[in-house]
């Protein structure tokens, strides 16, 4: 009998501690928060150019009795670690006119402030100066300090917008401080004909590495890869193409930091020689950048003729524009009517094959067209006495334009072939007076090629 | 108490006044004090003879004949979860000696059992991350006085007696062994909750004569989970505490051995927590136990136990002191509120069922044979937050916290580290929702994820145990045998809102970075493995022999043992960082081992007593331990021998009926052990490179450790009521030797050799090595009890890092030495920090009533009640591993990189409620 008690009372006790089985503690089943994320509700008072103005010799508080907002695009990745605790934004999507680097103790930005992303960054209170030359947002100290993680979290707020970022195409000439922290593009650059099997930076350590990338012209700008990023163990490209990088600076170097190897499109043909013209052969280039220039420096270049022939002293000056070198003729101010000069490159043998003729033009306070280009196989040395045909029809030469354009004029692949194997001149003749034509031309990046 | 008194009276008159029978004849009839039952199967024996007897089913028993010894001698009565009771008897000639009613009490220990369990959560027991490993589940069968204060009182601390890590104290399951390969250690859990179905435990104190195997160091304990072994009845109970868990309930029924020759017990019970102690610990076990036992002859039980306990528990973290004084000594920097709960990122989930089957076969009252079988499968899951490319989203991280900003190498930085100072204090939790918020902005592969390290074992045990009682010798003969799987790999729990792991190593470049070079660049979902993914076979063999001889004067015993071991690593994943030696099998270690050990007791006279035990054995290193970074490569660690075990200790036993009390001096040897740690180093030279950095595995070998010291416990019935105790322990337990130095690393081709680790004469790490306990216990005889302890402890140490006692220490990183190195600053910097000591005092009381012929009872204790803070345990970070890089933390206003420690609980309770029928 007390043995059926006991089934009873134990079968009871089982149900109690069953129930007992349902006292509940937190499982793993947890759903996935539901963000709704909002547009950061500020009034943007204030642009990056403000900023820029502010820059000193040592960092300047943003002082302001209201919030100061600015807003700017997000240019930098840390993903691939090139970049590390700085986030470099630029004031606009396409053709920005400034930027500058945010600086933090934030890591992995990149997750949310991706390059693209529009950002408002609360100004007021921070200290705006440079780091080694570089402008930059921050903290005070001798040059501008990073500020802390929750600093940054606490000011840089993210925009549910996100635009493409149009990268500003320049030549290695144009770098300058104006695209400083903006995204920028060189075409046709390549690395060092000797870099062959070199890495973006040390498989064996954690030193950042500079890397030269040069143009087909030999000028070059300095790319700077962290010994951090993931891509440092992989090899540069051989070929030639575009280079997408944002512009920075270090104690008066530029340097060229790319997100990630994806930047980096080197898939085309090499320049052809990378070895500057001297001796006549193709490729044949000059874009003035080993010139000095300015007003009165006349095209002065071994076996180059530069002459006036019309009496006066006015020839081909090489001229510089926002870090471009290139030569500039015209005739105003040189009291000659008719004003003539022309402007020759040394002999160039075409002995390869589909010889091509290729440079840029741009012109200016335009009154009348006054450059004509022509090819000689017999000058020696004197204008006058060369026997010149007239190929002007087969250059597109800009036209009727009173203001400077931003970008040069290519004037297209002028066919060589039939000037095979003979050594040829090529020259650039300007016929103009003043009080009549002065139209100014600037004339760069001469080349003869093969072509394609 | 008084009536034992009385009863001793009644002897000593019963035999003045003589009986008249000629036969000498000692008799008496046994009940259980408060029920008045009989007790059946209680051993009696009568000391230093080889008589025995076990009470019949009326609970008596009769001596008699020629070889009772005459004069004074001592009566034992004993049996599991009763109080052993020794009588002073006068046998004389030709005379009868009818003790009359004998009564028994159920054990102290059979309700502070459920105390133990108050200070030492399973958590503690299983204590990993850390250094310290807690032993007292072992202890806690024990009457020892002075082992009943390791287990009770001393084992929140981490105290262990002796100083020996668990994985020197054996514990069996109806004779099998339950210890884990991987670690040696038993897994507590494993059995954890069925305390009403695990009390039945026969303990032998260190390498102590022991029927069923060449024990350990640190003891063996069998427990018995047969069902006939159980008492017939049910019990309920309903516990209540703020330690680790919050509430359990447990409930068992047992039949007892039915007339028709069955047995079958059955338990359930459930422990559960939303946080314990420790922020954010929760607790959530179920633990089911079965065991049904068939008696087929009077020579033949079968007898089949399963039992499951699957559970979950939330770790807590050790912490930097900054980050406790910043918080407090409840902080637990693994969790972080989602949807309004805390919720912890590392959990450890533990199903590994266990089932046997036993045979007994006793062929005649002498010889037994036992032979048992055991499977034991199942997972073990520890849980953590994986990050790639993303901050780190530990909130104590470094960089996080007010040291960092006033270490900054420009001068402190006292805006940031205010503002991180408030930062850490107001929130100072993972933020679990920036987490998925990052990798819902990101878009992509989750930069954020939760995955669980597993271990997927299946383990056949099999083993018989052979006994024979001659009349003086006690033959115990055992083979066993284990064999292991132990699948390893890394399992995708949560992704976190990604859109799954891409599975390459964010710290490594090129082919190195991934995985598995047989199936490069995966992108794995939740529950793909992933990471790293292995097997671990493993077997082990030994046979054990044992003599044990009892005589008048003096009990003596001679064991010896030997056996192999044998583990092979499988690599299921062609590791990019050791593309030739991680896929397929690693070569096969093979280790031999033996052991022999003899004692004996020397009986001064009944009261005095003189006990040594020696012993000389080897044991093959741990799985852990024998391969130097098995997630990634085949390699095993260069060098690994057996580890060589010499011990000897000496006791002096003293025992009247008022005062118990036991002196023991110990010295034992450990050689040739190995250990291995993983962590970031800082400031490691010689590595062929410019870094100096790395994530590395710390390979320590040919360790020698040694381990002396005193031990002490006494306990006095002053009154019949009142009884005090005091125990002590003074130990010194020491690194021996300067062991060999190295690292391994993903980071570097060859591992880096540092020569010898000055390490001899630093303390052993793990709980306090001297502890003290006086306490006092009041027993009324209407069935409630009080008692009260007060437990001193000191000279716990902090667990250093070897790889700073190397010559790597003073050599920058082109192997030449530190141009401003000071050897005095050094001494200074290298020193073991010492804890500071402190006192913990308990309270403990328990009353029972009997209502017919059901029992309700009620335990209840306070476990430091004036909620000292103490550290339990710590070790220094490996990172700082040369001289400018420690000295320049050490000189920071607040250090970066300080030891991280384990904080004791405060005051806590608990409260048991307990209804038998």
């Amino acid at each position: 009998m007390k043995r059926n008690i006991n089934y009873i009372l134990s079968f009871l006790l089982m149900a109690f501690v069953v129930s007992g089985f349902t006292a509940c503690v937190n499982d793993d089943d947890y759903s996935i928060p539901d963000f709704v994320v909002e547009e950061p509700d500020v009034t943007v008072n204030f642009t990056i150019a403000n900023a820029l103005e502010l820059v000193s010799g040592t960092p300047t508080k943003i002082e302001s009795e209201e919030p100061l907002y600015l807003e700017g695009y997000v240019v930098s990745s840390d993903e691939a670690g090139n970049f590390h605790k700085n986030l470099v934004i630029q004031d606009s999507p396409e053709n920005p006119t400034a930027g500058i680097t945010i600086s933090t103790h934030a890591t992995d930005m990149y997750t949310f402030f991706e390059p693209g992303r529009k950002v408002y960054v609360r100004v007021d209170g921070l200290y705006v100066g440079v780091y080694r030359g570089l402008p930059s947002l921050g903290e005070s100290g001798d040059e501008v300090e990073r500020m802390s993680v929750e600093e940054f979290d606490e000011r840089v707020l993210r925009s549910n917008t996100k635009e493409e970022i149009v990268p500003t195409v320049i030549s290695m000439e144009q770098v300058s401080d104006s695209h400083l922290n903006t995204l920028i593009q060189f075409n046709n650059v390549e690395f060092p004909a000797d870099y062959d099997g070199l890495t973006y930076a040390n498989p064996n350590d954690n030193f950042g590495v500079d890397r030269t990338v040069k143009d087909c012209f030999n000028n070059t700008v300095i790319m700077r890869n962290s010994g951090y990023a993931d891509f440092k163990e992989e090899l540069l490209p051989t070929g030639n193409g575009t280079l997408v990088s944002v512009l920075s600076v270090f104690n008066g170097t530029y340097q060229l930091l790319i997100r990630d190897t994806e930047d980096v499109d080197f898939e085309g043909e090499r320049c052809e020689d990378d070895t500057p013209p001297s001796d006549g052969a193709m490729p044949f280039r000059e874009n003035f950048s080993t010139h000095p220039a300015g007003i009165g420096s006349y095209v002065d270049l071994p076996g180059w003729t530069n002459v006036n022939v019309s009496g006066g002293e006015r020839r081909y000056e090489v001229r510089e524009y926002s870090g471009n070198k290139y030569t500039q003729i015209s005739a105003f101010g040189t009291e000659e009517d008719p004003f003539e000069a022309w402007l020759v490159t040394p002999g160039v043998t075409l002995d390869k094959p589909n010889p091509i003729l290729m440079f840029d033009t741009k012109d200016g306070h335009f009154n009348g067209d006054a450059l004509t280009l022509h090819i000689s196989t017999d000058f020696d040395g004197d204008v006058t006495t060369a026997t010149w045909t007239d190929i002007t029809d087969q250059a597109v030469i800009p036209t009727g334009h009173t203001n400077w354009q931003d970008e040069f004029t290519n004037s297209g692949a002028i066919d060589l072939s039939e000037y095979a194997d003979q050594e040829v001149f090529i020259a650039f003749r300007y016929l103009g007076g003043d009080f009549n034509v002065t139209t100014t031309y600037q004339i760069d990046n001469i080349e003869i090629k093969s072509g394609q | 108490m008084i009536r034992n008194y009385l009863i001793t009276l009644c002897f000593s008159v019963a035999f003045i006044s003589l009986s008249m029978a000629q036969q000498t004849i000692v008799r008496a009839k046994v009940m259980e004090r408060a029920t008045n039952e009989a007790v059946v199967d209680v051993n009696v024996f009568i000391e230093n003879t080889n008589l025995a007897q076990t009470t019949d089913v009326n609970g008596e028993f009769m001596f008699s004949g020629d070889r009772l010894p005459l004069g004074e001698g001592v009566l034992v009565l004993s049996k599991t979860g009763f109080e052993t009771q020794y009588l002073p008897i006068v046998i004389n000639e030709g005379r009868e000696l009818d003790l009359a009613t004998i009564y028994l009490q159920p054990e102290v220990s059979s309700y502070t059992s459920d105390a133990g369990i108050i200070s030492l959560s399973d958590e503690e027991l299983d204590q990993e991350d850390g250094s310290a490993s807690n032993i007292s589940g072992l202890l806690q069968s024990s009457k020892d006085a002075f082992l009943q204060a390791a287990a009770f009182d001393f084992s929140a601390t981490f105290f262990n007696p002796r100083g020996y890590d668990s994985e020197y104290g054996k514990v069996l399951i109806n004779g099998i062994q339950m210890n884990k390969m991987f670690n040696g250690r038993p897994q507590w859990s494993n059995w954890g909750g069925l305390n009403d179905a695990t009390r039945n435990q026969i303990f032998s104190m260190g390498l102590s004569a022991n029927d069923y195997n060449f024990g350990g160091l640190a003891g063996s304990t069998n427990i018995i989970m047969r069902a006939s072994q159980y008492r017939e009845g049910g019990r309920i109970n309903y516990a209540s505490a703020n330690a680790s868990y919050t509430g359990r309930v447990m409930a068992s029924y047992n039949t007892g051995l039915m007339p028709n020759g069955w047995a079958v017990s059955v338990l359930a019970s459930r422990r559960f927590a939303d946080e314990g102690y420790r922020d954010a610990a929760l607790y959530d076990a179920n633990s089911f136990f079965a065991a049904i036992e068939r008696k087929i002859s009077d020579k033949h039980s079968l007898n089949l136990t399963a039992f499951f306990t699957p559970n979950r528990r939330g770790k807590t973290s050790p912490n930097t002191q900054e980050v406790y004084d910043l918080k407090n000594t409840r902080y637990n920097a693994y969790w972080g509120y989602q949807d309004g709960e805390k919720r912890n990122s590392r959990i450890r989930e533990l199903e590994e069922p266990v089932i046997m089957l036993n045979h007994y076969w006793d062929f005649d009252e002498t010889t037994s044979l036992n032979t048992n079988i055991a499977y034991q499968f199942g997972t073990r899951g520890d849980s953590r937050l994986g990050y790639d490319n993303a901050p780190n989203p530990d909130p104590t991280y470094y960089q996080k916290l007010p040291s960092f900003f006033l270490g900054d190498p420009n001068g402190p930085n006292y805006d940031q580290a205010e503002a991180a100072t408030i930062n850490f204090q107001e929130d100072g939790q993972i933020d679990w929702n920036r987490m998925y918020y990052t990798n819902m902005a990101y878009g992509g592969t989750s930069r954020y994820y939760l995955y669980e390290d597993r271990s997927d074992d299946k383990q056949l045990s099999a083993n018989a145990i052979f006994h024979k009682r001659l009349d003086n010798i006690t033959l115990n003969v055992a083979v066993n045998y284990r064999k292991l799987k132990s699948h390893n790999f890394a399992n995708m729990l949560d992704l976190l809102a990604g859109n799954g792991y891409l599975d390459v190593d964010s710290y490594n470049y090129g082919d190195r970075a991934q995985s598995d070079l047989n199936n490069p660049d995966r992108v794995v979902d939740v529950g793909d493995t992933f990471k790293y993914n292995f097997n671990l076979n493993a077997e082990q063999y030994d046979a054990f022999v044992q003599a044990q001889f009892k005589y008048r004067k003096v009990d003596f015993y001679l064991g010896a043992e030997v056996g192999g071991t044998n583990y092979q690593r499988d690599g299921l994943y062609r590791n990019g960082a050791f593309e030739d030696n991680s896929f397929g099998k690693s070569k096969k270690l093979d280790f031999t081992t033996f052991g022999f050990k003899g004692g004996m007791t020397y009986k001064i006279t009944g009261r005095h007593l003189l006990d040594l035990n020696t012993a000389y054995y080897t044991q093959a290193p741990t799985l852990r331990n024998s391969f130097s970074n098995s997630r990634q490569n085949n390699e095993t660690v260069k060098g690994i021998t057996e580890e060589k075990i010499q011990n000897v200790d000496l006791s002096y036993i003293f025992r009247s009926p008022r005062v118990k009390g036991r002196l023991t001096g110990f010295y034992t040897k450990i050689e040739d052990a190995s250990e291995i740690s993983f962590f970031y180093a800082d400031g490691i030279s010689g590595l062929g490179r410019n870094s100096t950095t790395a994530f590395v595995q710390e390979v320590l070998t040919g360790v020698d450790k040694q381990h002396i010291g005193l031990e002490a416990g006494v306990e006095a019935q002053i009154t019949p009521t009142i009884k005090l105790k005091g125990a002590a322990a003074l130990g010194q337990y020491t690194y021996s030797n300067n062991p060999d130095l190295y690292l391994t690393s993903d980071d570097f081709e060859q591992e880096v050799n540092f020569g010898e680790s000055y390490l001899k004469n630093y303390k052993v790490a793990g709980g306090p090595q001297r502890a003290y306990q006086i306490g006092a216990e009041y027993r009324d005889p209407n069935f409630w009890w009080v008692g009260a302890t007060a437990n001193f402890f000191s000279n716990a140490y902090v667990d250093v890092a070897p790889i700073s006692r190397t010559r790597n220490f003073y050599m920058d990183g082109s192997g030449y030495p530190f141009a401003d190195y000071d050897e005095d600053i050094a001494r200074d910097l290298l020193k073991q920090e010492r804890f500071d000591s402190y006192m913990l005092v308990n309270l403990i009381g328990g009353k029972s009533w009997r209502i017919n012929n059901y029992f309700v009872g009620v335990f209840a204790s306070i476990n430091n009640i004036f909620n000292q803070k103490y550290k339990t345990g710590g070790f220094e970070q490996g990172r700082n591993a040369n001289y400018k890089t420690l000295s320049e933390d050490v000189n920071k206003e607040k250090r970066v990189f300080g030891p991280k420690y384990w904080y004791g609980n405060g005051t806590t309770y608990y409260v048991n409620v307990y209804f038998r029928f």
